[in-house]
């Protein structure tokens, strides 16, 4: 499996080096000091994992992922766990605190293994909806039976997650990323971090900066794809 | 009649001066504690930033492959730096060569995680050895110049440490390579200046100053004192 390292002091790098040795399945196809230098290396080798840390001169290896234009399995290293939440939110394979013990890594690369097998029972396990479904929203003390037609898009808050159709909305206690796992992929579109969009009430595409899209819906709401959702949108919705 | 009432007033108004005067210099030490706590808590009571220490432990288990002597002695340097006698003791001011020992060994760890990338400069008039600072001044700036000046440049600078004399007062300067972001203020450097500036008044009335300040290529903390020694 093609991998980079991404981390500002040699040392760190030299002992993670030192630590993947046993691993004859990870290849090591580069090494990095920064996400300046990093970017190329990662355009070229489009590696499948990335070790990552945090901290790095320039930007932070978050704003490096935001920059890419493909979702590489990221192992985030880091000196100090103030970045957890945060690191799921980027839908990270795992979180490593440095100094990192053999076993802890050994972890953290079999549940990239893990998610390379092919998971059909548990796509089965999940209760996908229909496009024509309805589902049961509450606001308060007021019950809504919606149809997921009407639905504009998900938004993420904090843990939860916030729906918006017709001129309503309603907060369900549920992260955006278990709401994603029942909805029609062919209807429903991960945008961004924070948002999921039906794809039926978009009314416009508009070419933003630098490889981003913009989507107005029907609604007047713009969402943006970002960098990282662009590649996907285009080759799903390309003729 | 009257002059016992008068003198009755006068010693009720003596009582009433001293006891607000009392509550003033109370309320002062009460703030300086709170300033030194806040100090503490921010750098090395809290104690040094745990990246600081995590990242140090972390290179040094890659040094003990690549060179056991140099990481040998970097424990020892780790060591010297947690139970850094400045970092627990209560009191407002310590000797720049007290201060510095504890600097030093903060900037030779840094040099392992940084390498190339921190150079290090320091110009002291070496008089000024047994003049008393604020505790922890020197230590805070330098962190912050290499947290937020030098470990933020892909390819490094320079981290400048100058103290000398001028007009009987005492001027610390500490410079690093980069340049202040316009929203610094807002992230959190301005509480790092305002607790400094805090202090100094406390410490000093009005006879010490600190600016941060752009300078061509540089950050510019300057740090002016009433030159004092230790008894």
């Amino acid at each position: 499996m093609k991998t980079i390292i991404v981390e500002d002091s040699r040392l760190a790098r030299a002992e993670l080096k030192e630590l993947l040795q046993e691993y004859t399945h990870i290849e090591l196809c580069g090494e990095a000091g920064s996400p300046r230098d990093a970017l190329p290396i990662i355009q070229k080798e489009r590696p499948e994992l990335l070790l990552l840390d945090i901290n790095m001169p320039g930007k932070n290896g978050f704003e490096l992922l935001e920059e890419l234009d493909y979702e590489p399995k990221v192992i985030f290293i880091t000196a100090y766990d103030n970045y957890a939440l945060k690191a799921f939110e980027f839908s990270a394979v795992d979180y490593l605190l440095k100094p990192i013990s053999k076993e802890r890594l050994k972890i953290a690369l079999d549940k990239v293994f893990l998610l390379k097998e092919p998971v059909l029972e548990q796509v089965e396990k999940v209760d996908l909806l229909d496009i024509d479904n309805r589902v049961l929203l509450r606001d308060g003390d007021n019950c809504h039976w919606v149809s997921l037609h009407e639905i504009y898009y998900f938004e993420s808050c904090a843990n939860h997650t916030q729906v918006m159709w017709g001129s309503s909305k309603a907060i369900i206690y549920r992260a955006l990323s278990k709401i994603e796992e029942r909805l029609p992929e062919k209807h429903f579109f991960r945008a961004n971090r924070q948002q999921i969009v039906n794809i039926n009430k978009v009314d416009q595409v508009e070419p933003w900066v630098k490889g981003v899209y913009r989507l107005r819906l029907k609604s007047g709401v713009e969402i943006d794809i970002s960098r990282r959702h662009a590649a996907r949108f285009k080759e799903v919705f390309s003729l | 009649m009257s002059s016992f009432c008068c003198l009755l007033w006068s010693l009720i108004y003596e009582i009433s001066v001293s006891q607000r005067e009392k509550t003033l210099l109370t309320l002062k030490q009460l703030q300086l504690e709170k300033n030194m706590k806040a100090t503490q808590l921010n750098t090395l009571a809290g104690k040094i930033d745990p990246h600081f220490i995590f990242n140090a432990l972390n290179n040094i288990r890659s040094l003990i492959n690549e060179d056991a002597e140099k990481a040998r002695s970097a424990i020892l340097v780790l060591s010297d730096i947690l139970r850094s006698p400045i970092a627990k003791s209560s009191q407002d001011k310590v000797t720049i060569a007290e201060e510095l020992v504890l600097v030093r060994n903060y900037i030779a760890l840094s040099k392992i995680q940084f390498e190339d990338r921190l150079n290090y400069i320091e110009s002291i008039e070496h008089h000024l050895m047994s003049a008393l600072i604020p505790s922890m001044m020197l230590q805070i700036l330098v962190e912050n110049g290499i947290k937020h000046g030098i470990s933020q440049l892909p390819d490094g600078g320079v981290l400048s440490l100058y103290i000398y004399e001028k007009d009987q007062k005492l001027i610390c300067i500490i410079a690093n390579t980069g340049q202040l972001l316009s929203d610094a203020q807002t992230k959190g450097f301005g509480v790092g200046v305002k607790n400094i500036q805090e202090r100094l008044q406390l410490l000093y009335l009005h006879n010490a100053s600190f600016f941060l300040r752009n300078d061509s290529n540089e950050v510019v903390a300057e740090l002016m004192l009433p030159l004092e020694y230790k008894l």
